[in-house]
């Protein structure tokens, strides 16, 4: 079994933790209806899940945060141009990371097998979880200027196995 | 004493990290060098022997498993350590790495401070 309660945590604990370490910028969890809504152009890093359990984690910002994001973690001044290649990188560590965070913290995932991250970018992105999943979505504040959203799905079938 | 350094890892991206948090922890290298993947870093330590490898773990063509076993294999790399540096953090997967023959681990995500800690025995 799941506890969303306890994935949220496990969630939003993971992300701080490697917000701070290695991107150095804070996370804070706020509220869905002070999140503002992606309108131009996003970026969307998944990872899929499987084993014992099957699903996907999925981070998605604006361009504007997944570099903001990029840049800090390279030690780049904000200003300084990244490379789009080195920001779908940086996005696709993000993802991973928090995925062998929630990995490392909930026995239900222990033994699960993770993928390589996806980064896909475009303008309208949004992440829908499969057919029959359940999960959560967070929103979280990045710095002073940055958002992004955060979901973990798994399938209820799978669940059941457990 | 000269150390040299070889950061294996699939991602461009966090080769850099990977530097640039090794800068940050005050230890000094007078080479470092950078593979995409385990083939990569085969090549590069056959042509020159490095004291310190920090190795991912998921990497295509030849993952990091795979190339502690090699890099073991190898009589101009005895004294080459192997750190390996990864998101899989369970003590069973790490024991068998050590088992292989990587001499430490270090769990991302990382600060500074870890590879300070983790890689001043080898230097
Ligand atoms: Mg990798």
């Amino acid at each position: 079994m799941i506890d969303q309660e306890v994935s949220r945590d496990v969630l939003e604990h993971a992300t701080r933790d490697i917000f701070e370490m290695m991107i150095f910028m804070g996370v804070e969890r706020v509220d869905p209806t002070e999140f503002k809504h992606l309108d131009g152009n996003s970026l969307l890093g998944t990872i899929t899940f499987n084993g014992g359990i099957e699903g996907c984690f999925g981070f998605c910002c604006s361009d504007a945060s997944a570099k903001a994001v990029a840049a800090s973690m390279l030690g780049l001044d904000p200003d300084d141009e990244v490379a789009d290649q080195d920001v779908n990188d940086a996005i696709g560590e993000v993802v991973n990371m928090v995925m062998g965070s929630i990995k490392a913290a909930q026995s239900v995932f222990h033994d699960v097998h993770v993928s390589i991250p996806t980064v896909i970018r475009g303008r309208g992105i949004e992440y829908h979880p499969g057919e029959g999943s359940t999960g959560i979505v967070d929103h979280v504040k990045i710095g002073d200027d940055f958002s992004a959203e955060l979901s973990l799905h798994w399938h209820k079938h799978a669940e059941k196995k457990e | 004493m000269s150390k040299s350094l070889l950061i294996v890892d699939d991602s461009a991206t966090m080769r850099k990290i990977i530097m640039r948090s090794v800068r940050m922890s005050g230890l000094q290298f007078d080479s470092t060098e950078e593979a995409g993947n385990g083939v990569e870093a085969l090549e590069k330590l056959k042509a020159s022997p490095v004291d310190i490898i920090l190795c991912d773990v998921n990497m295509p063509e030849m993952n990091g498993t795979e190339l502690v076993k090699k890099v073991r294999e190898m009589d101009s790399c005895r004294d080459t350590k192997i750190v390996m540096v990864s998101t899989e953090s369970s003590q069973e997967f790490i024991d068998n790495l050590l088992a292989e023959g990587a001499n430490d681990y270090i769990t991302k995500p990382f600060t500074p401070d870890k590879f300070r800690e983790k890689l001043s025995p080898f230097v």
